[in-house]
Formats: C-alpha cells, sequence, structure tokens
C-alpha cells in the first residue's frame, strides 16, 4: 500500500540526526585508516622490543584508541544519535562488570591460581 | 529489507535501532568468552599453551581484518553518493579480505591441532577455540551478508537510494572488526608477552 511516507529514501528516514550532518568523505577515512595501521605497527613492535612496565597500559591504551576510532568515524556514533553510543557502552560495561565478577569469585575459590 | 516506513517513536528506523541493541548484546556475549579465557589462559594441563601463538601470522590476520574496515566505511560512502559499481566493488574488497582472514585462521587453526592443542586438550585451549571460532563464524556470517547485499544490488533489489541496507551491514562487519581489536590485543599480545618474555 503506497502512501506519501512510503516514498521516503533510507536518507530521509535513518534518524532524526542523522540527515543533517556531514559524514566524512572517503579520503577522511583513509587517513583514519593510516592511523590504525600506524597504531597496529606500534602494537606489534611493543611486542617485540622491551618496554618494561610500560607493556600492558600501553597496549590496553593502544587497542582503546584503534576501539575509539573505528567505532567513532568508520561505525558513525560520532555522528549519530547518542542512544546507539549508550547500546554499545551499556554492552561494554556489562562484559567489564561480568569479568570482573568471574575473576573475584574464582580468585576466592581454594586452590585457584 | 524495504524502503518502507520503519521509524519508532524516537523518530530512529526501527531496523538501526534493532541492529544497534543487537550488537550492544554481543559485547556482552564476546566479553564473557574473553573473560574465560583471561582466567584459563594459564591451564596448559601440561600441554601446549600461548607459546605455540605466531604473533607475526596472525598480525598479518588481524591488519587485514582492520582494513576491510576501511574498504566496508567506502562501500557505504559510495552507496549515499549512489555510485552502485564503485559501492559494488568496495563490498567485493571487504569480502574477499575477510575471506583471507578466514584462511588464516583454519591455518592457524590446523596448525595449532598438529601441534596438541585441540578443543578438548586443556581449559587453556577450550577457551580459546571457543572464542575464537566465535569470531570466525560472525565474519563468515558478515562475508555471506556481504555477498547477499552484492548479489542484492546487482540484481536492483538494493536500489541507490536505500543505503541504509549497506550500513547495516558495515555495523555488523565493523563491530566483528572492533572485537578482533579486542582479541588481539588481550587474547594474543598480552598473554604471549606474559608467558614467554615473562610480562
Amino acid at each position: 500500500m503506497a502512501t506519501d511516507t512510503t516514498a521516503k529514501t533510507d536518507a530521509q528516514h535513518a534518524g532524526v540526526h542523522e540527515t543533517d550532518v556531514h559524514h566524512p568523505e572517503a579520503r577522511d577515512y583513509v587517513k583514519i585508516a593510516v592511523v590504525l595501521a600506524i597504531l597496529t605497527g606500534l602494537e606489534i613492535a611493543a611486542s617485540y622490543i622491551e618496554v618494561g612496565g610500560l607493556f600492558l597500559p600501553l597496549l590496553l591504551g593502544l587497542m582503546a584508541i584503534k576501539f575509539f576510532l573505528v567505532a567513532a568515524f568508520f561505525m558513525h556514533l560520532r555522528y549519530d544519535t547518542r542512544l546507539y553510543t549508550r547500546f554499545m557502552v551499556t554492552g561494554l560495561v556489562l562484559a567489564g562488570a561480568l569479568y570482573t565478577v568471574v575473576l573475584v569469585i574464582n580468585s576466592s575459590q581454594p586452590g585457584s591460581s | 529489507m524495504s524502503s518502507e516506513v520503519h521509524e519508532t517513536t524516537l523518530g530512529l528506523d526501527h531496523r538501526k535501532l534493532a541492529m544497534w541493541m543487537f550488537l550492544g548484546s554481543e559485547f556482552l556475549f564476546f566479553g564473557a568468552f574473553i573473560a574465560t579465557y583471561l582466567l584459563y589462559y594459564e591451564r596448559t594441563a601440561g600441554g601446549p599453551g600461548v607459546e605455540l601463538f605466531d604473533i607475526a601470522f596472525t598480525s598479518i590476520s588481524s591488519f587485514v581484518l582492520l582494513m576491510s574496515s576501511l574498504t566496508m566505511v567506502l562501500a557505504h560512502s559510495a552507496h549515499v553518493k549512489g555510485d552502485m559499481r564503485r559501492m559494488r566493488l568496495w563490498i567485493l574488497a571487504t569480502a574477499l579480505q575477510g575471506a583471507v582472514f578466514i584462511g588464516g585462521q583454519a591455518f592457524e587453526f590446523t596448525t595449532f591441532v598438529k601441534e596438541g592443542l585441540t578443543l578438548t586438550s586443556s581449559p587453556m585451549s577450550s577457551a580459546f577455540f571457543v572464542l575464537t571460532g566465535f569470531h570466525g563464524a560472525h565474519v563468515t556470517i558478515g562475508i555471506l551478508m556481504l555477498l547477499g547485499l552484492y548479489a542484492l544490488s546487482v540484481t536492483g533489489k538494493v536500489r541507490p537510494d536505500q543505503h541504509l541496507k549497506t550500513e547495516m551491514v558495515g555495523l555488523y562487519w565493523h563491530f566483528v572488526d572492533i572485537i578482533w581489536v579486542i582479541i588481539f590485543t588481550v587474547v594474543y599480545l598480552i598473554p604471549y608477552d606474559f608467558v614467554v618474555h615473562g610480562g
């Protein structure tokens, strides 16, 4: 059944916040990919050279930056409604909470390593 | 999916809203497996463990998957501009890179099994294979979605004004990539350094 609204395109009902914003151009995506490639190179380099106590925070930091870049720009969270970001953050927080609970329970078990 | 009205009372497209809810739940799904692996990566029952990891090889696979996110977002960008020929080209490039990643994972799994690291050999191996196996299954589903999108585009069932379809497939693909960003660091690089180099 055709109505006026069925003639809308995806651009029109993709979301109230999505039609009025500028998404990056192709060259911007390439720049982000170059940064991601450099960060991956640093991660791998850190695994082969001695960085001492910096190893863990360095790797977790690089991972967090890569995660942010993909989510913010490639998944368009920077330009979309914040509700989508909340769904992602909720999943991440629950996953982190789950790990913490399991770790605490496991470490309190007799004979656990 | 059609181009009929799909708005929720929030004014958002319900397909995209559903996809984000699904992806949020997927973080919890993978979080459980990653947590299990981190608890068990040293419990090898006397068998092989993370020292079998070939960091150089996995780095190349990871790089290929990371770059597939670029081709995916370029496919979406081309679709938004109505350039369906270029959109299909980038979609195929993304699927190809996904296939390379899966091929690398199959090679890695085969090598591990030959070395005695099997699904049931230890708590560490079970946690590793279940986690990375589920991720591989997600990549495979993503490849099928990409090929489906390509076929629908060729047959005219995905039109230039329906770029949300490419965006939906793209969201799933980027999610698969973002999860591997975590797995590569937390499952491969950090435990390998702790076990082989003593942290």
